[in-house]
């Protein structure tokens, strides 16, 4: 009880100590080409069948690293669930998310330090805590410019969370050596697999939050995050692909102790909206250029890094086989939010336009024949996808058990499709520096990620949608 | 008078014995229900797909053979070890659902085994005298 009296106390000093400051250059988001970021999306979480979700953080670092992760629902990315995770030094976090009687809740057995701390979890008994996903705080209400969407809700998709997606974000690090008694990092550190004191440092976040902050700086690009969707009773697993972003929350030259996206595990933050600086990377293989360009919107520049004029890939529903694609649109809560603009999004509906082909080069969409004149051009299959996270079934089996899902009815056993995005409103941002600083990039197409999962008797398999990118700048 | 003391004991014994037995053979359905679920994810713990076929619906084995009740399952993890938590009855003598807590080792992405536990959900049927497993 003393020693956490005393541990209370230094937290709160801390903020005095002299701690120098890094110096850190303001860069752009982007895709990080090593799997490792600022900012990640797990583009889809499922209980629907049963399963359990692994999500697994890998600090690559020396720096002791304050995370948040948060869950949010699929159909309009409400928040559902949100804690921090206090990660030392190479420290590795795991956890899944498995169905409950309300829904689904995340359990963890990991030692490393959350907030809030264990002692508020539900004790699941065997070192396992689990915390509930949140079905009460917004109810009915959908985001705040979804509302014609409604029509697309049912009731039971928001009272019974089942399927959604998460994003994890590193809020800052700490280069506070663990051995400086009584600072966050020396609190979180491991000694013999336990870390010294989490109950300080959630007493911190309560008590003493300005100083926690005081000991962190600016996010680096450390985190490493992976997720399996595993099926245990059919001993069956498949890799979720995740959207490892770099430079995410970097506040701007300078920045040290003290400047950071630490917030409490109360609050929805950092998220699309806390991206900074608002601009973006992006590489086009279409001219094998570099796009750096600066937004409006800190929404709009993460929007552009998962930008594309279309996504394609595959499906098969032969036989035992069954298909289905997640099709997520990661920004689109925060951009249809801003006002007035709502670029690329002019509806909370997304419409796609569907070119299928089947193995024989039979396409739905062209002729391969003659035509006599008046020629009347078949129409161009749409379908609507209206939640943030969708599900695309192929040949109305849903082997996901999806209640986000939507039929693609393509006409074809087994083929590939690609999907466009006629109504995209294209976005503009201003061209950083070099011979074209100061022109105007524009990009085309939706925010998009996701994955096709296909699955035969007892063997399951994933792979990234693949994406096209079109952007140009005058 | 001893001797009927110990005759009226003998006599409880031999009743509380025979009550147990009783129980033994008929069973409750719960105690059957859990002993059944335990014993089929044994069987598939050691992979004994024959045994664990057994506790398939019987319209089920008509219609597939073992070989196609193996494909059900893949190979991505490892089970380690079952444990049946609780059995109830859904609808007298047909339906029930159990309870059990699976642990098993899966290797991620990264190369790394990870022992993890669940709790599982399952259907349990009852024709012809007994219960099957529906899913």
């Amino acid at each position: 009880m003393e020693k956490m009296k005393k541990n209370k106390l230094a937290i709160a000093l801390t903020a005095t100590l002299g701690l120098g400051a890094f110096a850190s250059t303001a860069q752009a988001i982007n895709i990080s080409n090593e799997g490792v970021g600022e900012y990640a999306y797990i583009p889809y979480f499922s209980v629907t069948k049963g399963q359990s979700e692994v999500i697994k953080l890998i600090n690559t670092s020396n720096l002791t690293v304050a995370v948040k992760v948060t869950f949010r629902r699929g159909t309009d990315s409400q928040e559902v669930r949100d804690f921090n995770v206090i990660m030392s030094p190479r420290d590795v976090w795991s956890g899944q998310i498995v169905p409950s009687a309300t829904g689904a809740k995340f359990v963890t057995s990991d030692t490393t330090c959350t907030v809030p701390d264990k002692n508020q979890w539900v004790n699941e008994g065997k070192g396992a805590y689990s915390v509930e996903f949140d079905t009460t705080r917004f109810g009915n209400n959908v985001s705040l410019r979804s509302e014609n969407v409604l029509t697309g809700f049912n009731s039971q998709l928001i009272s019974k969370i089942q399927e959604g997606y998460v994003t994890v974000a590193v809020m800052g690090v700490s280069s506070i050596s663990t051995d400086a008694v009584n600072t966050v990092p020396y609190l979180a550190k491991h000694v013999n697999g336990v870390p010294r004191s989490c109950s300080s440092i959630d007493w911190g976040f309560a008590n003493a939050f300005a100083s926690v902050k005081s000991q962190f700086s600016q996010a680096e690009n450390v985190l490493s995050v992976q997720s399996s969707l595993i099926d245990p009773a059919r001993a069956s697993a498949i890799e979720i692909p995740v959207s490892n972003l770099a430079n995410a929350f970097n506040d701007g030259q300078g920045a040290g102790f003290g400047i950071n996206n630490i917030s409490l595990s109360s609050v929805d933050s950092p998220n699309a909206s806390n991206v900074s600086p608002a601009a973006s990377d992006v590489f086009s293989d279409r001219d094998a250029k570099l796009y750096s360009a600066t937004f409006d919107a800190p929404a709009r520049a993460l929007s552009t890094v998962f930008q594309s004029e279309s996504i394609f890939g595959a499906f098969d529903t032969t036989g035992t086989a069954q298909s289905s694609w997640v099709v997520n649109f990661p920004t689109k809560k925060w951009l249809m939010d801003l006002k007035p603009a709502v670029q690329p999004f002019s509806d909370s509906i997304v419409q796609i336009s569907q070119a299928l082909t089947d193995e024989e080069e039979a396409v739905t969409v062209t002729s391969n024949k003659t035509e006599f004149s008046p020629f009347v051009a078949p129409v161009v299959p749409r379908l609507a996808l209206p939640f943030e996270v969708n599900v695309i079934t192929f040949s109305k089996l849903n082997p996901l058990s999806s209640a986000l899902n939507t039929d693609a009815a393509q006409g074809y056993a087994k083929g590939w499709q690609q999907l466009g995005f006629p109504t995209a409103v294209a976005v503009t941002g201003t061209v950083n520096g070099g011979t074209s600083g100061g022109a105007t990039a524009t990009y085309t197409g939706m925010p998009v990620i996701g994955f096709e999962y296909n699955e035969d008797t007892g063997i399951a398999a994933s792979t990234a949608l693949r994406y096209g990118k079109n952007i140009s700048a005058k | 008078m001893n001797i009927l003391r110990q005759w009226f004991i003998i006599t409880l014994l031999q009743m509380q014995l025979l009550g147990c037995a009783m129980v033994g053979i008929g069973g409750n359905d719960v105690e059957i229900l859990k002993e059944r679920a335990q014993a089929r994810w044994e069987a598939l713990i050691k992979k004994d797909w024959d045994a664990a076929y057994q506790y398939e619906l019987p319209a089920y084995r008509q219609t597939h053979d073992v070989n196609q009740f193996r494909s059900k399952f893949g190979s991505k993890l490892q089970w380690k070890h079952i444990e049946a938590k609780n059995a109830v009855i859904v609808q007298e003598n047909k339906t029930a659902d159990v309870k059990l807590n699976l642990a098993y080792q899966i290797l991620l992405s990264d190369g790394v085994p990870m022992d993890n536990e669940v709790e599982i959900n399952e259907r349990w049927v009852k024709q012809e005298g007994d219960w099957w497993i529906a899913n």
